[in-house]
């Protein structure tokens, strides 16, 4: 019970008869507080207890409730999919059919679950489509994204950087069904009329080879999608590298330049030092919202449950199938597939959750490498 | 097929080991026997099909101007689900009792799910439901109009007046990847004299859970069960990996996309048909299940063809309940063809204004008079389906 923050509360403690904490009264100000307060303050003293203890009741709930959130809804959906792990087994993760089954004929029993004739869920195409995505989205995104930050921070007159910053955080605030949209109406057609045409005529060599095959018209398929989730990533990234970058302390430059260095020795052994950890843990960030991103998904994915076997076809995402199915789940009588959408939003939040941590441990070695820039490289 | 399903359903049953034959007729009790499986209570609602003691016409029309009397003035609906219908829905709104509906699309599936949580006063759809989901829902399915399904298609130098002839056989193996180009010697055997450019083929499909890929699946499903869907028709399903296929979501996407990708295939509402044909896609005259004296019959969708198909179904299951597809009876019949239905809950808070307005979207007087149809292409219900959607609609309270 501590109270204070408030003026004159040593003598009020006293007149309250509450155990006096160890703080010195603060002076009185000239004023003569202790008989002023007198008629009122057991009152006062109730009304502040009170609001101390809601204060920090409050407090100690809000601290709590994401905590509580978050193990509830993994429980909850834990709960809720139950039916379906039990169906699907390890199937799910490896398996490639995705069926709702045949509503129209009688249920079947296996596993002590009920499930339609036909019922068969798996989610492997879907893993890949939500893996590959956001890697097309992380390899193409995060040097863009860095090399515009350094370029603002470092190159550009103020006066423009400045401009540049408020549209890099503007983007960033984009609703993801507005890029959806512009990636299915005019940058997906606009890849496939300009830029396909020429990649696919990569050499038939290992990875590159993946950019060899179909593509259509409307540009739907992986590479779009990861393009597209580049671009939502793209200003997340860039305003967490670009204020990085300014806290990078003057003097440690130009002490590095004092030593002769061209501006990228400079920056190698400087800002690179300096802001690498950060930078991976803006990448994550990206990356979590990349890894979720639903609406865009669903919109140019291209909505096919395969794992494709070039960078041009058409997929489908964890997060845009739960979103795509929904509908078709609900009307499945048994409700094993409602189920098993859950089971999916439990395999997308292991995934969120295990890159989340997996970045954390890569921040924490890196840091360790890296305590202060000055002089390390030498 | 459905009925072959269903009867399957029966004779699968534990404890019910009923020897149907595959007849239309049979559905009813059929889909009783299946019902009594599953333990349900509505059997009272399945009786056996209706009697066909043709009520008149104008009889019918007067039970139907009850229901729109009663209808409440100034209520608002909420509509949802196909975007077969969808054209329709539009035609209608802000006309007559359809002035308080506030139609959307997005699919067959959207329109059952929101319909059977509430979240829709009427879902648009398709198919017809599961006998399991009207009981356990308490929701019914009320034909409104007849509909049907092109097969369109986008094949550079083939004039739109040629309509190319396909069965369910060749559309299996397109969708299933086995014919890649359209001058595959299969589509040609059948489509004697006709020169088909080297073009190669572009399939699309749906990506929501859509009452449109039911239609097409039952009519694949049909004409051969070892195709694509060898489960049997559905909303939604995987469909088979094939170079350069696309997905695309409600009628309008998979027109789009048609008409985007040189070479597509896409099953779309002949509620897009003068869109599609306005955009340069042409349409197939697809095989119906006719099996008699000259067939195969290949037969283009049209006024004559689709009312031959429904003419072919003269007994109606009491839940309103059927598949018109590929019937074996209609020599001359379009193979695609479905009705129209509104999932509407059975114990409604806005009874009367879902009574009002349904009776209203299906009198031939009114919302399905031709000046509303024709621009979509439907065509009125048969007197013995609109015998059953009002009794259907005496249902709702």
């Amino acid at each position: 019970m501590t109270e204070d923050g408030l003026p004159s509360s040593g003598s009020e403690g006293t007149a309250g008869g509450i155990p006096q904490s160890p703080q010195t009264p603060l002076p009185p100000h000239g004023m003569q507080s202790t008989t002023s307060m007198e008629p009122t303050s057991p009152l006062r003293l109730k009304l502040r207890r009170v609001t101390e203890i809601s204060i920090i009741g409050g407090s100690a709930i809000s601290a709590v409730l994401p905590l509580i959130a978050l193990v509830a809804m993994l429980v909850v959906l834990f709960l809720e999919a139950i039916p379906a792990i039990r169906f699907n087994g390890w199937g799910i993760l490896t398996g490639s059919t995705w069926n709702v089954g045949n509503a129209y004929a009688a249920f079947q029993h296996s596993h002590g679950v009920t499930h339609l004739v036909g019922a068969a869920y798996g989610a492997w195409p879907l893993i890949v489509g939500t893996l590959l995505t956001s890697a097309i989205a992380i390899i193409v995104g995060l040097p863009i994204a860095v090399g515009a930050a350094i370029l603002v921070v470092e190159k550009l007159p103020n006066a423009i950087a400045s401009v540049i910053g408020l549209f890099l955080e503007v983007l960033a605030g984009v609703p993801s069904a507005v890029i959806g949209l512009w990636g299915i109406l005019t940058f997906g057609p606009w890849l496939a009329a300009h830029i396909y045409p020429w990649l696919s005529h990569m050499p038939n060599v290992p990875v590159l080879n993946y950019f060899r095959g179909n593509y259509n018209r409307a540009g739907q398929g992986l590479l779009t999608a990861g393009l597209v989730l580049a671009a939502m990533i793209i200003p997340i990234i860039a305003a967490t590298t670009r204020d990085l970058l300014r806290q990078v302390p003057e003097a440690t430059k130009e002490g590095a330049e004092a030593l002769g260095m061209t501006s990228a020795e400079v920056f190698k052994t400087v800002q690179a030092r300096w802001v690498r950890t950060g930078v991976i843990g803006a990448a994550v960030l990206g990356l979590g919202r990349a890894l979720g991103e639903t609406i865009a998904m669903a919109l140019v994915a291209g909505g096919i449950q395969y794992v494709p076997s070039n960078i041009y076809q058409g997929a489908s995402t964890i997060a845009a199938a739960i979103v795509l199915q929904l509908d078709a789940a609900l009307t499945d009588p048994t409700g094993l597939a409602v189920k098993t959408l859950a089971e999916l939003a439990l395999i997308l939040m292991v995934i969120t959750l295990s890159v989340n941590v997996l970045a954390r441990v890569i921040v924490r070695r890196a840091a360790k490498g890296a305590v202060l820039p000055v002089g390390a490289g030498f | 097929m459905n009925v072959r399903d269903s009867v399957t359903a029966a004779t699968r049953c534990r404890g019910h080991k009923h020897k149907a034959r595959f007849t239309k007729a049979a559905l009813a009790l059929s889909t009783a026997v299946g019902l009594a499986c599953f333990g349900n209570v509505a059997a009272g609602a399945v009786t056996t099909a209706a009697k066909t003691k043709a009520p008149t016409l104008t009889s019918l029309e007067k039970s139907l101007t009850s229901y729109e009397n009663a209808y409440p003035s100034g209520t608002t609906l909420t509509e949802a689900g196909s975007s077969l219908i969808y054209p329709l829905m539009l035609e209608w709104e802000g006309h007559g009792l359809a002035s308080g509906l506030s139609p959307a699309a997005g699919g067959s599936g959207k329109g059952q799910s929101g319909a059977e949580t509430g979240t829709l006063d009427i879902g648009g759809s398709d198919p017809f439901l599961p006998l399991v989901t009207l009981s356990t829902d308490g929701v019914l399915n009320v034909p409104l109009a007849v509909s049907a399904q092109l097969v369109n298609y986008n094949i550079p130098g083939l004039s739109i007046t040629t309509h190319i002839k396909l069965n369910g056989t060749i559309l299996n193996e397109i969708y299933g990847g086995a014919i890649t180009m359209w001058n595959d010697p299969a589509i040609e055997a059948i489509n004697k004299g006709l020169t088909i450019p080297a073009v190669k083929i572009v399939p699309i499909h749906r990506s929501d859970s859509s009452g449109d890929t039911f239609l097409f699946t039952t009519y694949l499903f049909d004409q051969d069960p070892t195709g694509i869907a060898p489960n049997g028709p559905a909303q939604l399903l995987t469909w088979p990996k094939v170079t350069g296929e696309l997905a695309a979501s409600g009628n309008a996407g998979m027109q789009a996309a048609c008409v985007a990708n040189p070479g597509c295939i896409a099953y779309i509402g002949i509620s897009y048909e003068r869109n599609s044909v306005a955009k340069g896609l042409g349409y197939a005259a697809l095989q119906n299940g006719y099996t008699g004296k000259g067939a195969p019959h290949y037969i283009l969708p049209d006024t004559g063809s689709i009312n031959d198909e429904v003419a072919s179904f003269k007994e109606m299951p009491a839940t309103g309940g059927i598949s018109l597809i590929d019937s074996k009876s209609a020599p001359e019949g379009y193979p695609i063809v479905n009705f129209e239905y509104a999932i509407v809950k059975q114990n409604n808070p806005k009874a009367a204004a879902v009574k009002g307005f349904l009776a209203w979207a299906m009198d031939p007087r009114e919302g399905s008079a031709p000046s509303y149809l024709e621009p979509v292409n439907f065509r009125p219900l048969p007197l013995n389906a609109l015998t059953i959607a009002i009794s259907l609609l005496k249902q709702i309270t």
